[in-house]
Parts: structure tokens; C-alpha cells; sequence
């Protein structure tokens, strides 16, 4: 009897993509809170006294963040960056009322940081470190399936951004301009790109998040276009992708089922990868025919997403869309 | 995560190990490996004597330990290798490739001199499989082990938990005959009581089917324990003596988990995926990379051809190799390269060393372009960060001339009008070409200049 091949993988993706329930559901049917910061929104940060947490604090705080405090056990009790130092974040909360944390705390001790602010019920928590090991994050994601009080954006995210209002991240903040373009991507850059080419065409950005380039992350593109639907704020949504996995598709089933229709562009990278090959982020693969660019690209295309070929034409292909919803809006007003 | 494949004699030994450590399990395994350049198969089975002069047990225990894991222990149980010559033998390449049995790749119920002539024939050749080729230069021999049933078993980490799958009908058919295979997912942290279900309504006698039970709860503890995301066994048999043995065994390890596991990870290696040989190049840029805290990747595709990207950003980098296939030129795209996460300067300066090195070896009379690209950074000096590569730039600038280089550079973020102006003045300074653009074009803009000024 000869040696056999190994089962197919191929075979059993198809069957995880069919089955696996939804495990993070859009926020107006879980109650937990969306995708959103403003002005008003306090923010403590976790690994507040360390070289990362000190210098993008320092910058939050410059661009008008409410940072009321950090959680640092060494050097609690006493004051950084004019802001109280807490040991624990379930104190921090109890004393500021924080709504939001941030988290800069390294691989080892991030996931316990996570399942920290998830306790202490943050509604908010914005984890950028990189490299949390995968069994870690699965834990991380069981907590916070029970909790509907808590969010979790990222691992692996630059954070959250409202113009001239509240900074949660490591994005460069003076790109940014108060507007009405919705902006959600797993990558960093090309989320600055997005950004400044809506700013320079004057329609500025509602809300821009980072959800990360992890295969495993708290905060889906399905839960930010939701999110983006259903805020008065913002006429026009960008979404920046990646190859791999089936969000795009999924938020294209979002879009064809949702009464409120918006103008959305949408950019895919990798779309020269062959399968198998890992380019960028841990999460870009490419598995099985599922997660391709061209998969995406048509899904997004079949439910009215204009899909640019190049990260440079976001800006001008906005521009063009929202007139075309602007007519076609006075249109079906006339009829 | 970070999913990395390892050797299947790595995976038996890992198994065999932590089983008997977490639950007292025995199974039978016993593993050789041929390496390319390392000892023969025959020097490999002469028995190992110690300096007490008794020679070691010739049926592998492995011992039970009381504290840590014994790494001297486990070399011990690693150097007997008697059974080599006691043993019918099987052999197989062991370089992360499937579907061995299909490409005729594994040769059964050998003697000791069959299988080193294979070994010999096969070790450091060139082989095709399913249209990817590479080098073989690992071999796994193990003993012959006569069986009847050949059962299918994996753990696999998905989104809600671990799925376990197990069936009857596992073999080379495995695909044809996946209906038949019983699955359950056991939710992630908890008990995996659930497993018990997965031999129910299954045709196993009593007998067997407890020992599968016991083996298959020891191995999910194994994989939870190691931060396993992969562990397949196709097929899972009992031997003559009713122990369960993996005959062909696949498993990945999350390497993100590498911080806490180095100990229990033992020995293991992670070799790159088959077809992937690295030049010494790109060996020495993952180097940097792995003690970095930043992120450097270099990765050669056409190394005679004239486009050379080096650019800021994990996301922005895959867009300008996008850009250049787009345009066209896929052809002449010579590699793909970024930096990101605030590299520090000697890290910069070595990158762009090893780049402009590359770029400059094949000089034709044809014009090439270097592609110093990115978007607009959050937090990075640009100034700063451009040092390194103008101080690259400055050792080769002989070097650049010959081979007609010409650098495109587009950048954003805090200091880019210092750091654009030192590159141009650089090109005065060294008479190389150097164009410069800030946020004010976009990202990819350099793409078609530089596509223009070759075809010129």
C-alpha cells in the first residue's frame, strides 16, 4: 500500500468559509459601540510611560486628543505628560470615565493589555502593536464576543481619526481636513494617500480607520461601511483592500442590501500576487480561489462601487461619483 | 499569526515528544534525516556507544521528565539510530511539498543500501513538482510499518476556535472521500470535550477506538500547547503491536508565538517554502530584518532587469510592483523591496547598499531607474531616513554611471523638503541623475517617468 498525499486545504477552506458564523456582527446588531471618535471622546493610553506610548501620546495631545490618563504599574501615582499614571486600566477608567484606550504595549504583553480594557468594559480600544500570537488573539476574540460593550480596532492598525478633533493612532494628523468622506483600509499608507487626495479635492474626511493588515482583527470593513451607511455626516466612502480573506466581498453584500445608498471608491493592492506568495502583511494571502483581487473587484463593482486601478485616482474618481449620486438623486426627486 | 511549515521529521519528533510530556502517551515514532552535505544514511545508522561503554536501547523510549524539557535528554533519544539497519525502511523528500505519493516520490519497504542508493540519486538535485522547482536537500527515512486501516486526522485554527476533523477513508483518496470525514470546531480556550463525538457512528472496534480517542485528545493538547495552527496526519494507522503511528504527517507553528515557545520548539527549523531559494542577498536582508525591530524585505525577481524599486511602506510596495506590471513592464521589474517602521540609519544604508549592488552587477549600455518610492509618512524623519540611502548612493556613485541609473523619488511626511533637497543635491554633487517629487504628485507618478526615460 503506497504512502498517501496529505488531505486537501483547499477543501477544507471551502467548507470554513461556508459554515463559520459571522463572529463580529455589524454594530446596529451587537450594541456594541461603532467605529467612531470625536472631540468629546477621553482617551487613556496603555503603555503610556514607554518610548512608543510617550511620543505618539505627545503628538494625540497636540492634535487636540482628550488624553486623561495612562496605565503604567511601574510608575503609577505619578504624572506624564500632565496626565495621571494608573497601575491598572480598571482604575484609570473608574477615576477618568475613559471611553477609549489605546494600547502600545509589546507582542508578549499586548493580548493581556486587550483582555485588560475588555473587563474593565472600554468601549474603545485601539490596539497598535504588531505580532500578537495567533492563539492569543483567538482568546481576545472569545472575551470579546461576550462583551457588547467593548470595540477593539486592530491588532496591527494605525488607529482612529476625526479631523481636528480626536487622534487615536500613528497616522500623521496634518494630512487629515474636517469633511464628508468616510475612510476605512487594512494598510497604513495607502490610508495617507486616501487622505490627502480627498483633503486637496476639498471634501476633507468624516472618519478615517485603520482596521490593520492582521488575519485576526477586532473591526471589520463590514462594521466601518455600516457605520458609514448610517452617519448623516459622511456623503462618500473609500475603502482601501487587501488579497486575502472575503471581507470586500462580504461589505459588497452590505452595500447591495442596504436602503441607504452612498458613493463608494474602492482600491484592491496585491492584484499582481500569485497564490501562495506573501507580499506586505501577514494577512494578504491568498487561499484556495477565495480572496483574490479579481473576486473583490467584481464584488465590489456588482454593487455600484467604483473600483480604481491605482491608489493615485481615489481622489478625482470620488469627485466624479458624488456627482453622479448628486444628479441621480435630483433625478429620482423629479420623478 | 504567522503561519510557518516545518519538516515533517521535525513535526514527529515535536509530536512524539510533548505527547509523552503532557500525557504520558507513547507512540512509536522513530525518524531519520539525510541533509544535503551532512552525514550518509549509513553513517547515520552506526550504533552510538557512550563512555560507559553500554550502547544505547534499540527501541526508542522516550523519557518522561520532571522539570523543563531535557533538550540534552531529547539528543539522546535523537542519536539512536540502530533501527536503520534493523528495519524495513520508507524514504521521502522532506522539503514542505505535498502530494508525494501522486508524484511518486516516496519509496517503500527498502533495505538500509536501497535506500541510501535513492537518497544518493535524489540528494541535492533539481526537481520539479506541480510546476515549482526546487533543490531537494532533506530526506526523511523512517521503518516500514505494515498496516490495514488508514485513518485521515487534522487540528486546523480557524476563526471561532480549532476544527478537528477525523475519518476512516484517509489515504491518496482523501478528497474523493471527504464526505465520509466527521468534523467538529471546539471553541477557542475551551475543554475539548466536544471531541468525543468526532469517532461516534465511525466503524472502529472497541479496542482501537479507545486508543484513538486517547491519542487524539493528547495530540489537540499538543497543539493548543505549541501554538500549533496547522496538524494534519494523512494516514494515521496502528501498528502490529495496536500503537497509533502518523505515517504522513504535515504541521505549521504560529511564529509569532516564537517568544514564549523557544524551548518547547526544541531544535525544529523553518525553512523556507519549496522553490524559495534565497540568494545571499536576500539571506542577508532577512538577517537585518529579523534583528530589526523595523521591517526590511527584499525579494529578486528579474535581477538583469532595469526597473529597481525601494520603497517606504508594506502596502505602498506591493502598489508600485502592481504599477509596473500594469504599465507593462513586468518584465523588467528586477525586485521587490520596503522598508517601514522607522528603520535605523546603518539598517537604511545596508538595505540600499545591497540594492544599488544588485542594481549596478549587469551593466548593458541599457538605462535602468531605481524607484525610491513611498507614501507620506506618519512619523519618520525623511530626512533622516534618506541618509542612509545617500550615503549608499555616495559609495556607488561610480558604480551608477556605468550602469546608466537614474533615481525617481517621491515621498511625504515631517522634513521631506530637507530630505527631497539633499537627494537632488546629491545628484549634482555625484553627477548621477536624481529626480525628485513630494506629496504633491502622486504616489505612483515616478512609475511612468522612469518607464519613460528607459524607452528613450
Amino acid at each position: 500500500m503506497s504512502c498517501a498525499l496529505f488531505g486537501s486545504l483547499k477543501r477544507v477552506w471551502r467548507t470554513l468559509a461556508c459554515s463559520s458564523p459571522r463572529l463580529f456582527s455589524s454594530s446596529s446588531v451587537t450594541n456594541r459601540p461603532p467605529p467612531y471618535v470625536d472631540k468629546n471622546t477621553k482617551v487613556i493610553v496603555q503603555g503610556f510611560t514607554g518610548r512608543q506610548g510617550t511620543f505618539h501620546s505627545q503628538q494625540s495631545i497636540e492634535y487636540g486628543t482628550k488624553i486623561v490618563g495612562g496605565v503604567s504599574p511601574k510608575k503609577a501615582g505619578t504624572m506624564h505628560l500632565g496626565c495621571p499614571v494608573f497601575a491598572t486600566v480598571e482604575e484609570a477608567v473608574k477615576e477618568t470615565k475613559a471611553d477609549a484606550s489605546v494600547i502600545f504595549v509589546p507582542p508578549p504583553g499586548a493580548a493581556g493589555a486587550i483582555e485588560e480594557a475588555i473587563k474593565a468594559e472600554v468601549g474603545i480600544i485601539v490596539c497598535i502593536t504588531e505580532g500578537i500570537p495567533q492563539k492569543d488573539m483567538v482568546r481576545v476574540k472569545t472575551l470579546l464576543n461576550d462583551s457588547t460593550k467593548s470595540r477593539l480596532i486592530g491588532p496591527n492598525c494605525p488607529g482612529i481619526l476625526k479631523p481636528n478633533e480626536c487622534k487615536i493612532g500613528i497616522m500623521p494628523g496634518y494630512i487629515h481636513s474636517p469633511g464628508c468622506i468616510g475612510v476605512v483600509s487594512r494598510s497604513g499608507t495607502l490610508t495617507y494617500e486616501a487622505v490627502d487626495q480627498t483633503t486637496k479635492y476639498n471634501l476633507g474626511q468624516s472618519i478615517v480607520v485603520g482596521i490593520g493588515g492582521d488575519p485576526f482583527h477586532g473591526t471589520t470593513f463590514m462594521d466601518c461601511v455600516d457605520m458609514f451607511l448610517n452617519d448623516s455626516h459622511t456623503k462618500g466612502i473609500v475603502m482601501i483592500g487587501e488579497i486575502g480573506g472575503n471581507e470586500e466581498e462580504e461589505t459588497a453584500e452590505l452595500l447591495k442590501k442596504s436602503s441607504i445608498k452612498k458613493p463608494v471608491v474602492s482600491f484592491i493592492a496585491g492584484v499582481t500576487a500569485p497564490p501562495g506568495r506573501r507580499m506586505g502583511h501577514a494577512g494578504a494571502i491568498i487561499s484556495g480561489g477565495k480572496g483574490t483581487a479579481a473576486s473583490k473587484i467584481s464584488a465590489l463593482e456588482s454593487a455600484g462601487a467604483t473600483v480604481v486601478r491605482s491608489p493615485a485616482a481615489i481622489g478625482a474618481a470620488m469627485v466624479e461619483k458624488m456627482k453622479e449620486f448628486q444628479v441621480n438623486n435630483v433625478q429620482s426627486a423629479k420623478n | 499569526m504567522a503561519r510557518k511549515k516545518i519538516r515533517e521529521y521535525d513535526a514527529k519528533r515535536l509530536l512524539a515528544w510533548h505527547l509523552k510530556r503532557l500525557k504520558g502517551i507513547h507512540i512509536p515514532v522513530q525518524v531519520a534525516q539525510v541533509v544535503d552535505g551532512g552525514p550518509s544514511l549509513a553513517q547515520l545508522a552506526k550504533p552510538t556507544v557512550d563512555t560507559e561503554d553500554h550502547v544505547t536501547e534499540s527501541v526508542s523510549e522516550t523519557p518522561v521528565l520532571q522539570n523543563g524539557f531535557g533538550d540534552h535528554l531529547f539528543e539522546e533519544w535523537n542519536k539512536d539510530k540502530s533501527w536503520l539497519m534493523e528495519s524495513k525502511l520508507v524514504v521521502k523528500p522532506d522539503m514542505l511539498f505535498g502530494k508525494r505519493g501522486k508524484s511518486n516520490l516516496v519509496k517503500l519497504n527498502l533495505n538500509l543500501d536501497e535506500a541510501s542508493e535513492i537518497i544518493e540519486s535524489l540528494l541535492g538535485s533539481s526537481l520539479e513538482v506541480e510546476g515549482i522547482k526546487g533543490r531537494v536537500t532533506h530526506f526523511i527515512v523512517e521503518p516500514f510499518v505494515e498496516h490495514d486501516a488508514e485513518y485521515y486526522f487534522s487540528v486546523q485554527s480557524c476563526r471561532e476556535g480549532n476544527l478537528v476533523s477525523f475519518g476512516c477513508c484517509g489515504g491518496v483518496e482523501i478528497e474523493q472521500n471527504w464526505d465520509k470525514v466527521k468534523q467538529v470546531t471546539i471553541p477557542a480556550g475551551e475543554d475539548p470535550t466536544g471531541l468525543d463525538t468526532i469517532l461516534a457512528n465511525q466503524d472502529l472496534s472497541f479496542q482501537v477506538r479507545e486508543q484513538l480517542e486517547q491519542f487524539i485528545k493528547g495530540c489537540y493538547l499538543v497543539f493548543e500547547d505549541l501554538d500549533m495552527t496547522l496538524l494534519e496526519m494523512n494516514p494515521l494507522t496502528l501498528n502490529d503491536r495496536n500503537h497509533v503511528i502518523p505515517l504522513d504527517m504535515r504541521c505549521e507553528l504560529d511564529t509569532y508565538a516564537m517568544f514564549k515557545n523557544q524551548k518547547k520548539w526544541l531544535d525544529i527549523e523553518f525553512p523556507e517554502s519549496w522553490g524559495a531559494q534565497f540568494t545571499d542577498e536576500e539571506h542577508f536582508i532577512r538577517s537585518l530584518d529579523e534583528k530589526s525591530g523595523a521591517s526590511l524585505k527584499l525579494s529578486l525577481i528579474h535581477p538583469k532587469g532595469h526597473i529597481w524599486t525601494m520603497v517606504a511602506g508594506g502596502g505602498a510596495s506591493v502598489i508600485y510592483a502592481d504599477t509596473v506590471v500594469d504599465l507593462g513592464m513586468g518584465d523588467e521589474l528586477a525586485n521587490y523591496a520596503e522598508y517601514s517602521g522607522n528603520p535605523k540609519e546603518e539598517e537604511t544604508y545596508l538595505f540600499a547598499r545591497t540594492i544599488l549592488d544588485l542594481a549596478t552587477r549587469y551593466p548593458d549600455g541599457k538605462k535602468r531607474a531605481l524607484l525610491v518610492g513611498g507614501g507620506i509618512a506618519n512619523f519618520t524623519d525623511i530626512a533622516a531616513t534618506f541618509a542612509g540611502i545617500i550615503q549608499a548612493l555616495k559609495d556607488f556613485h561610480g558604480k551608477l554611471q556605468v550602469a546608466k541609473l537614474k533615481v525617481f523619488v517621491r515621498r511625504g511626511g515631517p522634513n521631506y523638503e530637507t530630505g527631497l533637497r539633499l537627494m537632488e543635491e546629491l545628484g549634482e554633487e555625484l553627477d548621477i541623475p536624481i529626480e525628485v517629487y513630494g506629496p504633491d504628485s502622486n504616489m505612483t507618478c515616478i512609475v511612468q517617468k522612469a518607464i519613460d526615460w528607459i524607452r528613450d
